[in-house]
């Protein structure tokens, strides 16, 4: 059974891995599909449409699920580039090299904007504060509760985010505010 | 949307002068007083259920609906059965009687009470109307028929209702208590009709009453735009063909011939149909594939962990070597207590020793099977493996399916492209026309003129296909917001769907709103699959399915203390045995649990369903009618009573078992 | 829509968005911002703000301009020159480049404070802020020590969790054998000495904080218990390591309430001066360590996990509401020469945990 990992989800689970464990000391595997998915809110927002995102993701123990990233984090536990330390995973000296070398890629600089800043917020936000915000947000909450088994559909609530930003002025090109106002919004 | 209907209560029905239920040659005054909750009229086959049904039906809308017809949309109703209804009842009636021959009905919405009088072949007419309420045992009259006219009198019934209960207009009273509410013989499912189940969304799911007919009046102008193109691009090609055949181009394409090219451009138009219905279908069936696979994924990554976890508790070291204290002592100070031999591998070996089954010491056997919880921890670890090896098997077979489906989808995406480009090419045949001169100034003439039809129906079946793809935005955003305020009203639907499909099937499903471009329906998943066509499942599946989606459009609908009356005739006709004590179970549930109304005749075969159905609701939510006393029996009726009596006297016995 | 209206005032009143409206909106503010906040999750690795009772800066001109003469500043390259800091004026400059920070000790901060585009932030006094085109914003959210400094913060933070979630109803399988009935009155006690609730209630903590608490390293007492070496002491129940900070706490459990011994159903009554007791002990273990490593920064946490009950006698087996929860918001006496914790830097006021027992 050994399946293809795409490139993307590759570099945003090890990306993604890097951050967390340099801002928090470590991570839980259910935190990398929950930050891509931070992520992706990040990526409508920089005018994209969300069909062009390559994960998909379900709701499950509470928390996103992407089989994209989920093969990919398995194939880097696999490879060493993840280490199990109990109920924490950190990215090994080898995973950070890896990371160094693909991060300098041009088909990644753009994903690495958008990781960059959903992971800022752990440091910008109080973290505990961050993740219950995100678990917060309306689609993911409604899908653990109707278990329905549907895919999670960033969509709507997409346009609430969008009019508060633009309410609250934000017009920057980047997204680390955007992304500390969505926490902000999500708490609410 | 949401609880804001108050639909309609019966209270009494009398059929009078109808000449069908006949005893003793006397003909029958059927006067039954309906009650809340579950009213139950039994009998055997053919004494008339299905004509008292259709007869209630008649008497609130004026139509009965022709069997084996599709679902119409609301203002299509009227004019596709009004004919039919004409016919229904004179086999059913005596001419002598027809003129007599009438239908009452008393129906409470609310606190209003209506009372019409309607004929049997008055469709659009009511003998006499009374609207009035109740102030303890006092009446306020609100309206009374005097001086107006039948068909007035009809006009007036229709606005009042319709208003009352809260639809929008008359039409769609129809549309939901002819296609919604009633389950009748046809077994016409709304479910898997996407025509049918949209309309039913569209008038459900909307905040704005006004939206529902836009969206019927725009998918009814699409589909008019589009068949006008249909027929305008082939009277081009027509002309075409015809100035071909004038200037000898063509080879030995007659006049005949043309009738059978407009017979395969037809057949090339429904094939594309198909196609892409079959091709939306496999798609559905795809993503929903995909989605359990993710599913799975997330299972077996959870089990993982959990088994991890689990080993490391297990083969945590011995604790009675571990915590001697000369061992503790030795690991620390990486230096062995016994022989004084330092070195950082000291540990690692001590540590390595200690796993072994024996003392490093003595060699005596560790026996740690007697540990309690080291066999707890083996127990769960065997329990979690298999989980896990049942999991990955599961996910094995999945991803076969997967695969196998992924060529299905993409191989009926060639064949919807093929058959898109066959009726492209057909009807995109070579443009220009050279007009070429014939000499004969007569033909010639001709060719002029079907050279203007020509370019003139080109340019209108362009123009026609514009307007339909103008209308487009505006239906797109229509059905957005239908998918919108489905959305919505999620969180309350879908369980109370799910809820009832579960307690008759037994396991768990989801449904889901999908859009397509034509259309916005609900798709069912079953046990973690999709089926899409009602052929993958069973008869009595797809009808207790649809059912239940009914029952739950209407219990979301009705507002609290007003619910719908569902009325079903002889579903017992298709069921399982299996199934039965299981629908009579949501049956029941229907008219307590959610204080609904069922309106139903039933064949005396329907015993464990009935008896279950008695069990659950007692004397007070239900009342159980037999047909007997309405006419006479035929001989083999009369053979059959005795274990007819039977039967009743069981559903006695379980009506008055519960309080 | 009042509520968005007041979705929107509280969005705007974020810090972030003080900034960003202080520069005008501009990219490079936000790029300050989060490389200033990156730098000081760094810079509080090497050293604790609760400890220092200076002047703290940390700068970034927009367009990494420099904020002070070169000349007069040092390239920070080590930064361990910061460890262990305690007071004075520090003032880093960093930029777009993480690699380079610049450390100035003797410049003036007000000309900081004036300077446009340069987003400032200030550490003093346990309290921090942002200094932003002569806007002051304030970034303080913990009683002491920094928001970007999270150790200590999350440290009191998971112990607090602990207490709610572990020890308050005794939803700990450990904690739970350290009871001699099943009401939770007593604390089981074996003979003398043997310490057995305090066993458990380690085992406890130790499992928690190592599930919940990421990048730590512990040692706990028991593995020392093992050696046997009279002539050292017990060590501290806990100690816990930072792996990726130079930080260390020290952690001691006591337990007051009433102990029923195991062999004869005698009872005995531990209250405040046990916990005094801990407090010594505790200070002991402190200034040993503090002298051990001088370099590390410590601090340390007595909890003092209360099983008190009312009117308790050796042959009750229920407890009524009033006697159970007589001590629920009862707080521990500290004696006054053993207020360590207004006088020793580090040392924390101590953490009871109240363990409720089933009142009937």
């Amino acid at each position: 059974m050994s399946k293809q990992v795409t490139p993307e989800a590759f570099f945003d689970s090890l990306s993604l891995a890097h951050k967390l464990d340099n801002f928090l000391d470590g991570f839980k595997l259910e935190e990398i599909h929950l930050f891509s998915y931070f992520s992706s809110f990040l990526f409508c927002y920089s005018g994209n449409s969300i069909a062009t995102w390559p994960h998909r993701y379900i709701a499950s123990n509470g928390f996103p699920f992407s089989d994209t990233i989920n093969d990919a984090i398995v194939r880097h536990i696999q490879n060493g580039l993840f280490e199990n330390k109990g109920e924490y995973y950190t990215i090994s000296g080898r995973g950070t090299d890896e990371f160094n070398k693909f991060k300098l890629l041009s088909t990644f600089t753009k994903r690495e904007e958008l990781l960059n800043a959903a992971c800022t917020t752990t440091i910008l936000i109080p973290y505990a504060q961050t993740v219950r915000a995100l678990l917060n947000e309306p689609n993911l909450k409604k899908q653990i509760e109707l278990q329905n088994n549907e895919w999670l559909d960033q969509m709507s609530f997409y346009p609430q985010f969008i009019e508060i930003s633009e309410a609250v002025g934000i017009k920057t090109q980047d997204l680390i505010i955007p992304a500390v106002t969505l926490i902000n919004l999500l708490e609410h | 949307m949401q609880g804001r209907y108050y639909f309609i209560k019966l209270q009494k029905v009398i059929l009078r002068n109808f000449s069908l239920y006949k005893k003793n040659e006397k003909v029958y005054e059927v006067n039954e007083d309906i009650n809340e909750g579950v009213y139950c009229l039994a009998g055997a086959n053919g004494l008339g259920k299905t004509t008292f049904l259709n007869s209630i039906n008649y008497g609130l809308t004026g139509i009965v609906l022709e069997p084996n017809k599709e679902v119409y949309s609301p203002g299509e109703i009227i004019t596709a059965n009004k004919r039919y209804t004409e016919r229904y009842f004179l086999g059913r009636i005596n001419k002598k009687e027809e003129e007599k021959a009438e239908i009452e009905i008393l129906l409470k919405i609310n606190e209003k009470y209506f009372r019409i009088i309607r004929g049997f072949f008055e469709r659009e007419e009511l003998r006499l109307l009374e609207i009035f309420s109740k102030n303890g045992d006092k009446r306020i009259s609100h309206f009374k028929s005097k001086n107006e006219s039948p068909k007035e009198l009809n006009n007036y019934y229709q606005k009042s209702l319709a208003s009352e209960i809260g639809f929008a207009n008359f039409d769609y009273f129809i549309f939901y208590q002819l296609y919604v509410l009633t389950f009748d013989e046809n077994r016409r499912m709304i479910f898997w009709d996407d025509r049918a189940s949209s309309h039913a969304l569209a008038i459900a799911f909307n905040t704005d009453p006004d939206d529902a007919e836009k969206i019927l009046d725009l998918t009814r102008r699409m589909e008019k735009h589009e068949s006008n193109a249909r027929n305008l691009k082939w009277q081009s090609t027509q002309a075409k063909k015809k100035i071909e055949e004038l200037t000898l181009k063509t080879k030995g394409k007659k006049a005949s011939e043309f009738e059978e090219l407009e017979n395969i451009f037809n057949k090339l138009h429904k094939e594309l149909e198909k196609i892409e219905k079959i091709y939306g279908n496999i798609k559905i069936e795809y993503d929903t594939m995909l989605k359990r696979q993710s599913h799975l994924n997330s299972e077996i990554m959870q089990s993982k962990i959990e088994h991890t976890r689990l080993f490391s508790r297990y083969s945590k070291p011995r604790s009675k070597l571990l915590e001697n204290i000369n061992v503790q002592l030795s690991i620390k100070k990486q230096e062995c207590c016994l022989c004084d031999s330092s070195g950082s591998h000291i540990a690692d070996s001590i540590v390595r020793n200690i796993h072994k089954d024996k003392c490093p010491l003595c060699n005596t056997v560790i026996n740690e099977s007697g540990n309690a919880e080291q066999n707890e921890l083996l127990k769960l670890i065997k329990k979690n493996d298999e989980k896990i090896s049942f999991k990955n098997s599961e996910l094995d077979n999945l991803i076969f399916e997967v695969d196998g489906k992924k060529v299905e989808l993409d191989k009926a995406e060639i064949e919807l492209n093929n058959a898109r480009e066959k009726v492209e090419d057909f009807t995109e045949e070579n443009p220009d026309i050279s007009f070429k001169g014939t000499g004969d100034k007569n033909i010639d003439t001709l060719i002029e003129q079907y050279k203007r039809q020509y370019d003139l129906a080109a340019k209108e079946a362009k123009d026609e296909y514009n307007k339909r793809d103008n209308l487009k935005p505006e239906y797109e955003k229509l059905l957005k917001r239908v998918e919108l305020s489905y959305k919505e009203a999620e969180t309350v639907f879908v369980p109370t769907f799910k809820k009832l499909a579960k307690s008759f099937i037994g396991l768990d499903l989801n449904i889901h709103p999908k859009r397509s471009d034509k259309t916005i329906k609900l798709v069912l998943e079953l046990q973690d699959t999709a089926r899409t066509e009602s052929f993958q499942l069973s008869e009595s599946q797809r009808f207790f399915l649809d059912i239940a989606l009914r029952m739950s459009l209407a219990i979301f609908l009705s507002e609290n203390k007003n619910g719908a009356t569902m009325m079903i005739d002889t579903p017992e006709g298709s069921l399982d045995i299996a199934y039965e004590s299981r629908v009579g179970n949501m049956f029941a549930e229907y008219a307590t649990v959610y204080k609904q109304n069922l309106f139903m005749t039933a064949n005396i075969n329907a015993s464990q369903l009935l008896l279950s159905l008695a069990e659950k609701c007692g004397n007070n939510r239900m009342k159980f009618r037999r047909m007997l006393d309405w006419t006479d029996p035929s001989e083999i009726q009369k053979e059959g009573e005795h274990l007819f009596k039977k039967v009743f006297a069981n559903i006695e016995t379980a009506l008055n078992k519960r309080k | 829509m009042s509520d968005k209206e007041e979705i929107v005032r509280n969005l705007s009143s974020h810090y972030s968005s003080q900034v960003m409206r202080a520069f005008g909106n501009v990219d490079p503010a936000s790029k300050a911002l989060e490389v200033i906040a990156k730098s000081l999750k760094e810079i509080y690795r090497y050293f604790e703000p609760s400890f220092f009772s200076g002047d703290f800066f940390v700068c970034k001109n927009l367009n990494d301009n420099l904020c002070y003469d070169e000349s007069k500043g040092t390239l920070l390259y080590d930064k361990n020159i910061l460890l262990n800091r305690t007071d004075g004026l520090m003032i880093i400059q960093v930029f777009n480049d993480s690699s380079k920070m610049i450390i100035w000790e003797d410049q003036d901060p007000n000309e900081l404070m004036g300077q446009k585009n340069t987003l400032a932030y200030h550490f003093k006094n346990n309290k921090e802020c942002f200094y932003a085109n002569e806007l002051s914003i304030d970034l303080t959210i913990h009683d002491k020590g920094s928001r970007f400094a999270t150790q200590f913060n999350d440290l009191i933070e998971v112990l607090q969790q602990y207490s709610k979630s572990k020890i308050q109803k005794s939803s700990c399988e450990h904690f739970s054998n350290s009871w001699a009935d099943s009401h939770r009155l007593f604390f089981r006690g074996g003979g003398s000495g043997s310490n057995i609730p305090e066993k458990y209630m380690q085992l406890s903590l130790y499992e928690y904080l190592n599930s919940v608490f990421r990048g730590i390293s512990m040692e706990s007492s028991r593995e020392y218990n093992l050696m046997g070496d009279s002539s050292r002491p017990k060590p501290v129940d806990i100690k816990i390591h930072w792996r990726e900070a130079n930080r260390t706490a020290l952690v001691e459990i006591k337990y007051i309430g009433t102990v029923k011994k195991d062999s004869d159903g005698d009872i005995y009554t531990l209250d405040n001066p046990r916990a005094n007791f801990g407090i010594t002990q505790l200070k002991e273990y402190h200034d040993k360590a503090s002298t051990d490593t001088p370099t590390t920064i410590i601090k340390s946490h007595l909890i003092v996990i209360d099983g008190r009950r009312n009117n308790l006698t050796a042959d009750k087996t229920t407890i009524n509401v009033i006697d159970g929860m007589y001590y629920k918001n009862e707080e521990v006496i500290i004696d006054a020469d053993k207020r360590y914790h207004e006088t020793i830097l580090g040392f924390e006021k101590l953490i009871r945990m109240f363990a409720e027992p089933i009142c009937s």
